[in-house]
């Protein structure tokens, strides 16, 4: 006789990886507007571009709280307390939309403010 | 002193991965070779024998703890003054923390002091607590180019949200011949 099965949500369990959450951080903040993406360059070869940078640490509980570390290039002259404000909801909306996660904390470190033009324009989908 | 720990952190890697090259070497000589009188690179046999001599007493021995504690004690300082000098911006919420590099400061101020027409060149340097510009003028720029770059300076200073404001020292050096 077959053992009676287990109720529907306790017969599995969904972990997503920290690799994923930064992917949905990183392109959350690249998609507000005043974030810049920078040319990557290796010997002065251009290799492509890069954006925002973010490290993830998932802590405990339901839903599990994120704390993000984020690194970004931000356009100037521009109000960057109003960008990072949206940063700050655009990767908390994400992060809970796509994965059920809430974010605890954000850190940002702006590590660029410059002009729009030079060197790459911020790349908007 | 980040400067000071990154020469020192590769100079401490190269002699401690040299000295456990140096260790295998004389383990795998001692084995293919037991033959051999001393060591094949280090006359580690007769180190043995000088230490063996010693005493704890020593004041070899005590001068050689002594220099060792110091040369740790100075790593550890160096270790930890060399911290990231980043700048705090105000951030919009309680649970975030917004903060920015002094470079990024110095090409912003740099760029708005290389703006003037009057000023050939710039150098910047910018921390928490001051901001100092060093800028080459053309020979007939106006008197007043100082204060003129000091305004600059402090107008961009509070358009940007620093949580604390650094002081601006601006120097200006005239330079010889026409534009």
């Amino acid at each position: 006789m077959r053992a009676p099965l287990a109720e529907p949500a306790e017969r599995g369990r969904l972990d997503i990886h920290p690799g994923v959450l930064r992917k949905i951080v990183e392109r959350a903040a690249d998609g507000v507007p005043g974030t810049l993406r920078n040319e990557r360059s290796i010997a002065g070869i251009d290799v492509g571009e890069y954006g925002a940078s973010a490290r993830v640490t998932v802590g405990t509980g339901v839903p599990a709280p994120v704390d993000v570390r984020l690194e970004l290039t931000l356009r100037y002259p521009t109000a960057v307390r109003v960008v990072v404000e949206a940063v700050q909801a655009a990767v908390a909306v994400e992060l809970d939309r796509l994965a059920g996660h809430r974010m605890r904390t954000l850190a940002v470190t702006v590590t660029g403010l410059r002009g729009p033009s030079a060197p790459a324009q911020a790349r908007l989908r | 002193m980040r400067a000071v720990l990154r020469v020192l952190a590769p100079l401490l890697g190269i002699v401690l991965a040299t000295l456990g090259v140096l260790v295998v070497i004389e383990v795998v000589a001692a084995w293919v070779l037991p033959e051999q009188e001393g060591g094949l690179l280090v006359p580690w046999p007769e180190w043995g024998r000088v230490l063996a001599g010693l005493y704890w007493n020593d004041i070899l021995v005590r001068g050689t703890a002594i220099g060792v504690g110091v040369v740790g004690l100075l790593l550890v300082l160096v270790a930890l003054t060399a911290r990231r000098a980043d700048l705090r911006l105000v951030a919009p919420s309680d649970d975030m923390t917004v903060t920015t590099s002094p470079r990024v400061l110095a090409r912003l101020v740099g760029t708005r002091v290389r703006a003037s027409d009057d000023v050939l060149s710039a150098s910047v340097t910018a921390s928490e607590r001051r901001v100092a510009v060093t800028a080459q003028a053309w020979d007939d720029a106006p008197d007043e180019l100082r204060e003129t770059l000091v305004d600059r300076v402090q107008e961009l200073l509070t358009e940007l949200p620093l949580r604390r404001t650094p002081r601006v020292a601006v120097s200006v050096q005239e330079r010889e011949g026409v534009r």
